[in-house]
């Protein structure tokens, strides 16, 4: 059986990170084909790349036994494919009928009055399918919570029939009853001969779904199975990989504190997976991980505590022993919390400033605030403390390097009078150099009594750096690792991906 | 934190309307329309009569078809602030050209010239991809700045009497015909946004472009669409504002811009785009019309009618934000 689509030796970069390194992939017809990986393990831009919404560096691209150019999206559309894309492709004003069939009417007669009654049925067999048969098709998918919209997006690609349908990550929103409904969606769609690709971090599902599984990491091809596997199979692969890791250094412990009597700076109650609660604390001097793949519920937390979170009062806090809901970012401050939020360019720099005025922005002490001075104190003897390398301290931020500007960026908080750090992808798209500089400076931190909160997607790091690490599921806490090591890794990697969920459950069954 | 919501839940009854979603909130301008008339009443029992009526409508006529236009523009998650300048050159042009056409030459020239910068600015628009504001702030000043070098930087009073007659004295079955303009303009764009292709596109684009890009819509020749539409209703607002005043001005109605936009907002089209219809155009519309006019019968000077159309926008504002701030909950 020739392979409906083939990816042959596809490498991307983008900027300096590079996403896939001669990866090959062949799909065929009437088969799942997942795609599993950590995070940044390049998944989605596999994905992305056979909807033909990125396009590759290097590598050939075949369709139906031919070599063809690479797909732009309005050819892969003609050709068949149809992608379902983890962060939304709807338009949440338009009802759930404008958004099923947006882009894909007959016609393209901008004056053509549009075909609502047929499209109303079409609407209904392609709802009845997914599990939203009885729902009204005319209220706007803003109104719908986020696993029914998840739903509506996997029936807008049903809606084109494809011959070959994308789905990335698709299962993260939905509950349980809604993902056994995709499950069976995709064995009837297999069963009709439709192409599959199916990008996950769940390995249940890989293990459950799958005829053919590639593992990615780094970027690169672990391995590509044929058949059906166990989750054993697909976590060995996942955390054994051929791939070494990097050599890390170990952890030079921090300035642990034995006096268990001192309040932890801070006490947050998060759900645990069998049921019960678990409390995450962090004490002075003690670096604390939240470990797990997108949208499990770290991020939901570093937001809580660093004072984004609208809904802060509905989680039992506490900030030094004081039950407090941090509802603003500025009372976090007060509280000496300081946040590093995910995504340095778009979150952190301001990238049309110099590099001083991105280190001083930050609340000023009493004594500074009388200056008019734009900036406070010696931006030059600050800089060279965090070693960042520079030429001058009025050249723009952007003159630096990624992992300079992150360290002016956590330059601005050890300025700042805090007591807990919330760190989020502290080192994400910085070479290992920078890395290590980062890591000291976050020594330095705990060294001074400061606790930090670590949410990180990097394993390594996360070990390297924690006293302790969280591992979490689907909004809840799985294991607490105390002084991890690298030999927690494959159990890490396990819980993460839901395979301790699985087993759990299949004991249950 | 799992979702675990029933997926098979019918969902709640809500208010429909022929013209699209329409909740309680929506309900509030009507009332105060029916207030301000409530007023206007008693203060002055012929306002109800026929003729005031259409006097008033003949009044909102110009911002009614300036107001459809922008509230599309916005709803596809732009803006334009060229329309008054539009106007006015292609007021001038019509003008200029009507002694050799003839007057429905004219009428086409004027109806061409607004398509064409309308042509032009949504080209600019889609193919950088600048900002809106910018584009039409340009063309606003380009436009303006051809209507007073083509007028000599005066109005031009040589508009042939059958014209101004026709369209801005006759009446039809007892309508004026220039409210008759207005109306049509506001049935057109109605009929676009509800039952084309092109509506669910402009819906589509305002509410989330990356979604409309990703779905397959040719997000930039609509954006083009859009501006050419926009183009077009100025090119008819100068037909009407033309016949009306029996002269083409170089600077022709300079706040109808302005107040389209306002009228638009405190119809209650959110100004990010995506939603709202032409039945909050029309609600902002007279709510703005009425009050000036209501003012007016009050003997309210115009500079106190200044403070309270602003004011009255500024509390739309507020409302909208409180509609938006409960309907996330």
């Amino acid at each position: 059986m020739t392979p409906l689509l083939r990816l042959v030796d596809v490498s991307k970069s983008f900027g300096a990170t590079r996403a896939l390194r001669g990866v090959s992939i062949d799909i065929f017809p009437g088969e799942i084909h997942c795609i599993i990986g950590e995070n940044g393990a390049g998944k989605s831009t596999l994905g992305r790349m056979c909807g033909g919404f990125v396009r590759p560096d290097t590598g050939s691209f075949w369709y139906d036994g031919k070599e063809v150019p690479f797909f732009s999206p309005e050819e892969a559309r003609a050709a068949g494919l149809a992608m379902v894309f983890q962060e939304l492709s709807l338009a949440p004003d338009l009802s759930i009928q404008d958004n099923l069939f947006l882009g894909a009417e007959p016609t393209r007669n901008p004056l053509r009055v549009l075909r609502r009654s047929r499209e109303r049925s079409d609407c209904k067999s392609v709802l009845d399918a997914v599990g939203l048969g009885r729902i009204d098709i005319r209220q706007p998918v803003n109104q719908l919570p986020p696993g029914q919209q998840q739903l509506v997006e996997i029936s807008k690609a049903l809606a084109r029939k494809p011959k070959i349908l994308v789905l990335d990550e698709p299962s993260a929103m939905l509950s349980l009853a809604e993902r056994k409904h995709l499950h069976g969606i995709m064995g009837e769609l297999r069963a009709n001969g439709t192409a599959i690709v199916f990008v996950t971090h769940h390995v249940s599902e890989v293990a459950e779904l799958a005829d053919r599984v590639t593992v990615l990491r780094n970027g690169a091809l672990v391995e590509s199975i044929t058949g059906r596997q166990t989750v054993d199979q697909i976590v060995e692969r996942l955390g054994g990989g051929g791939i070494p890791a990097p050599h890390w250094p170990q952890q030079s412990q921090v300035v642990q504190n034995p006096d268990n009597s001192a309040a932890d700076l801070l006490s947050i109650v998060v759900p645990r997976l069998d049921g019960s609660t678990e409390a995450i604390r962090v004490a002075p001097g003690e670096v604390v991980g939240l470990y797990g793949v997108i949208g499990c519920g770290s991020e939901r937390i570093a937001s809580i505590v660093s004072g984004q979170a609208s809904d802060a009062a509905s989680v039992a806090m506490e900030v030094e022993g004081q039950k407090i809901a941090v509802n603003t970012p500025v009372r976090a401050r007060r509280l000496g919390i300081g946040h590093l939020p995910n995504g340095r360019a778009a979150n952190g720099i301001l990238p049309t400033r110099s590099i001083s005025e991105n280190l001083y922005l930050r609340p000023r002490s009493r004594k500074q605030r009388a200056s008019l001075a734009p900036t406070g104190g010696d931006p030059d003897k600050e800089l060279s403390e965090i070693g960042v390398r520079y030429g001058n301290a009025k050249d723009p931020i952007t003159s630096l390097s990624g992992g300079n500007q992150q360290k002016v960026l956590i330059g601005r908080l050890l300025g700042s009078d805090l007591r807990l750090l919330v760190l989020e992808e502290p080192t994400a798209g910085i070479d290992i150099a920078a890395k290590a500089d980062v890591h000291n400076l976050l020594r330095k931190c705990t060294g001074k009594g400061w606790g930090i909160l670590l949410v990180s997607s990097d394993l390594e790091e996360a070990i390297a750096l924690s006293d302790r690490i969280h591992t979490m599921f689907d909004g809840q806490c799985v294991r607490t690792y105390s002084a991890p090591t690298t030999g927690d890794m494959s159990s890490i990697s396990a819980d993460v991906v839901g395979a301790t969920h699985a087993k759990d459950r299949e004991e249950v069954l | 934190m799992s979702s675990q919501s029933s997926i098979n839940q019918a969902s709640p009854p809500k208010v429909r309307h022929l013209f699209g979603h329409v909740g309680y909130a929506d309900l509030m301008l009507p009332l105060l329309i029916l207030l301000l008339a409530l007023v206007a009443v008693m203060i002055e029992p012929r306002f109800l009569s026929t003729n005031n009526l259409l006097n008033l409508l003949r009044q909102l006529t110009p911002l009614l078809i300036f107001a459809a236009a922008q509230g599309i523009v916005i709803m596809s998650g732009g803006l334009d602030l060229s329309q008054s300048s539009v106007l006015s050159v292609a007021g001038v042009v019509g003008v200029l050209v009507m002694p050799q056409l003839g007057i429905g030459g004219g009428v086409c020239v004027m109806i061409a010239v607004g398509a064409f910068c309308g042509l032009l600015s949504g080209f600019v628009a889609a193919a950088t991809g600048a900002s809106p504001l910018i584009v039409t702030l340009s063309a606003l000043s380009i436009t303006q700045a051809f209507a007073l070098i083509l007028a000599n930087g005066v109005p031009i009073y040589d508009v042939p009497g059958e014209y101004t007659d026709l369209v801005g004295f006759t009446s039809l079955a007892g309508i004026p015909v220039m409210v008759l303009i207005g109306l049509a303009v506001l049935a057109c764009c109605w009929v676009l946004l509800r039952f084309t292709v092109f509506g669910r596109y402009v819906y589509a684009m305002g509410s989330n472009y990356s979604a409309a890009l990703h779905s397959g819509v040719d997000v930039r020749f609509y954006t083009v669409l859009v501006y050419v539409l926009s183009g077009t209703c100025a090119g008819i607002g100068a037909v009407v504002v033309t016949a009306w005043t029996s002269a083409a001005q170089p600077i022709a109605a300079p706040n109808l811009a302005l107040q389209a936009l306002a009228s638009v907002v405190l119809g209650g089209v959110a100004l990010k785009g995506g939603s709202g219809g032409m039945i909050h155009v029309v609600f902002g519309v007279v709510t703005l019309g009425m009050l000036s006019n209501v003012l007016n019968m009050i003997g309210v000077s115009a500079y106190f009618q200044t403070l309270a159309v602003g004011l009255v926008i500024l509390l739309a504002v507020c409302l909208d934000r409180l509609r938006q701030r409960s309907a996330r909950r």
